[in-house]
């Protein structure tokens, strides 16, 4: 992909996590770029580095983790080379983050409109009646129908998916160009989720900034992202466009995910299909491909040694870690269709 | 089939502080009555503040309702050990409710010694069949519960259900803090465990997709009141309540939202349960309702194979 247009590339990145039993591996070579008006999804479960993943390109990763290698380009400027003061001046303003949950990150002691304020003092340099009518402003863009009394009110005075609306609004203040939503909506309702989905893609559209967005849910991922990454033990598995993963996945994690889903599952009573066994524990040492013991097309190959994230022929633009992707046949034929 | 469960006119309410609360109580349950049959999953859904879970706590018989009654197998309750025998619960999130000073076979072990006269030995059986019936070995009896996975915990949480042999299992939110693989393993454990032993469950959650895998029937709460309740279905193939169609709105992918955002005021359950007001509970967010619905609570009435409370129900089918 051409790199000028290119919003966010992130390049080869790997997390540690020193520990007293050695040097565990979170993430490893993550390779992903976002253009501006784009919404990326990682997809995977718990434990599978998608959090680390986008703590790192914040550049929030504290002891005992260490960023081994890798490269964070953003707009042509690599962050994880600058100093920590230097990158506080992005970090806010043109790279946010909204977290999973919103009265965990809210503060407390201080009123919604305060925190708000908060944000746009310290980067726009706003006057407090500025701050004040910019904030009202804010909340009412997240669609808070009486921005006044939600500015005044502190965050246990607010339901849930308001706390989120409030975040989000933070989130937007300085109209950053990628905003980073982690989990934004599991902890809250489904009737809420749809409506900060509904708001999350609305306010992309307006201010065509570039999106990741972090789910273990693969059914809300149509919903919201134009491209899907999945992650499996700290590796990116499959990088492919939204209609291909539901056509047809390439990689045999992905497929499993997808038909564990309760939605994909028609018949009353029949079981769902499960993946067998667990996810290798942090610290384990796996040889060869993380997912060959849970994978049911594995083979010799696969134990011993590990695939590579490839351009899955003839689309060049998937990328699938894996010796034998499953539908790539079968989508060529359908192509040809 | 035979009605097991029963919940008759069930309320209850909580003192609220004064300061917040403008020194009233606020009642959360508003007259519920459900029936579980032998051998059925029922399903209750509802937005969180809904009051599943106190519904699930008064059929647990943890707290006492303010008025109605529960019958377990046609009888009111009689002692608190009887219904903590016959009726178990899972919680929402094991590594909550599992104690983490005690080893997995300890936290078996415990109903056994509570509430039954069974020797060392007979327990011991008892602890490695159950193991063995919701997929752990008997090695792991030994570990604590910060040795396992999140859905290997919740499996320990149901086979302290399970060890009782009891008729009802009440799941609050079983699922809910799983991964999709992992629930669906959970899930399809439950569905196993029903077949084998044939329990009845009345399981909890917001996922309507969940509900649709494993439910019998579905039990539709907002703001402590019945709005729907029928076979699953009946009622999620062909809502005639405005508050079931919209849940069912809201499962990813269901349909185009973005007109959500405007459309719907903000009233949660919670709110909506706090607010004085006339009329029916849902209301303030519902787009079919007009002064009728403002001025009187519409009753609960029976209509194409299930039970509704909407003046509009009819014309929503």
């Amino acid at each position: 992909m051409a790199d000028q247009d290119c919003l966010l590339a992130v390049e080869g990145l790997s997390v540690d996590f020193e520990t007293r039993s050695g040097s565990h591996t979170a993430i490893e070579s993550v390779c992903l770029d976002v253009h501006a008006g784009e919404t990326v999804a990682i997809v995977g479960e718990s434990g599978s580095g998608k959090s680390v993943t986008s703590l790192a390109i914040m550049g929030l990763i504290r002891k005992p983790g260490v960023i081994r290698s890798g490269k964070v380009n953003f707009n042509g400027m690599d962050l994880l080379a600058l100093s920590s003061y230097q990158r506080r001046q992005y970090l806010g303003r043109d790279i946010t983050m909204i977290f999973q949950e919103p009265t965990v990150s809210l503060n407390p002691s201080y009123t919604v409109g305060y925190q708000i304020s908060e944000v746009l003092k310290l980067h726009l340099k706003m006057k407090r009646t500025e701050c004040r009518k910019r904030a009202l402003k804010l909340l009412h863009e997240v669609g808070i129908s009486d921005p006044l009394t939600c500015f005044k009110s502190y965050p246990h005075q607010l339901s849930g998916g308001m706390n989120q609306r409030v975040m989000i609004a933070m989130a937007i203040s300085c109209k950053p160009s990628l905003l980073i939503a982690d989990e934004p909506t599991t902890a809250l309702d489904v009737t809420v989720q749809a409506q900060i989905l509904a708001l999350l893609r609305q306010l992309q559209k307006n201010n065509g900034m570039g999106m990741i967005f972090i789910t273990h849910d693969l059914s809300l991922v149509p919903d919201i992202a134009h491209r899907v990454l999945v992650m499996y033990a700290g590796q990116i598995v499959e990088s492919c466009s939204i209609d291909d993963l539901f056509t047809g996945p390439l990689h045999p994690y992905t497929e499993a995910l997808l038909k564990s889903l309760p939605a994909h599952h028609h018949k009353k009573g029949e079981r769902l299909s499960t993946i067998t066994g667990t996810p290798p524990r942090a610290g384990e040492t796996i040889t060869g491909c993380h997912f060959h013991a849970r994978c049911s097309y594995g083979s010799e190959r696969c134990k011993e040694s590990a695939p590579e994230l490839i351009a899955a022929l003839p689309d060049e633009s998937r990328l699938v870690r894996c010796f034998y992707p499953l539908a790539a046949n079968s989508k060529t034929s359908a192509g040809r269709r | 089939m035979p009605v097991l469960l029963q919940a008759k006119n069930i309320s209850k309410s909580y003192q609220g502080k004064n300061r917040l609360f403008g020194g009233s109580s606020i009642k959360v349950l508003h007259d519920v009555s459900l029936q579980l049959q032998a051998g059925e999953i029922l399903a209750i859904v509802g937005e969180s503040g809904s009051g599943k879970s106190t519904l699930a706590r008064q059929l647990v018989m943890l707290e006492q309702p303010d008025s109605g009654e529960i019958l377990l197998d046609g009888k009111p309750f009689q002692s608190v050990t009887a219904i903590h025998r016959q009726v178990r619960m899972i919680f929402q999130n094991p590594a909550a409710s599992l104690d983490p000073r005690k080893r997995v076979y300890q936290l078996l072990e415990q109903p056994l010694l509570n509430l039954t006269g069974l020797s060392a030995l007979e327990r011991e059986e008892l602890i490695y069949r159950t193991l063995d019936q919701v997929g752990l070995n008997r090695d792991q009896a030994s570990r604590y519960p910060h040795m396992f996975s999140g859905g290997q915990r919740q499996r320990i949480a149901i086979a302290r259900a399970l060890i009782l042999n009891p008729q009802v299992i009440v799941s609050d939110e079983a699922v809910s803090a799983l991964d999709v693989s992992v629930q669906a393993q959970i899930l399809n454990l439950v569905m196993d465990l029903r077949d084998q032993l044939g329990m009845s469950w009345l399981f909890i959650t917001h996922d309507i997709s969940v509900v649709n895998v494993i439910a019998d029937r579905v039990l539709v709460l907002y703001a402590g009141r019945v709005m729907e309740s029928g076979s699953v279905k009946e009622v999620l193939e062909n809502p005639a309540h405005p508050y079931t169609q919209r849940l069912l709105q809201s499962v990813p992918g269901a349909c185009d939202s973005d007109s959500l955002v405007a459309v719907e005021q903000m009233i949660p359950a919670a709110e909506a349960q706090a607010m004085e007001y006339t009329g029916c509970a849902y209301r303030h967010r519902c787009l079919l309702a007009d002064e009728q619905c403002v001025k009187s609570e519409p009753p609960m009435i029976s209509l194409a194979g299930r039970s509704v409370a909407c003046f509009k129900a009819e014309s929503m089918l």
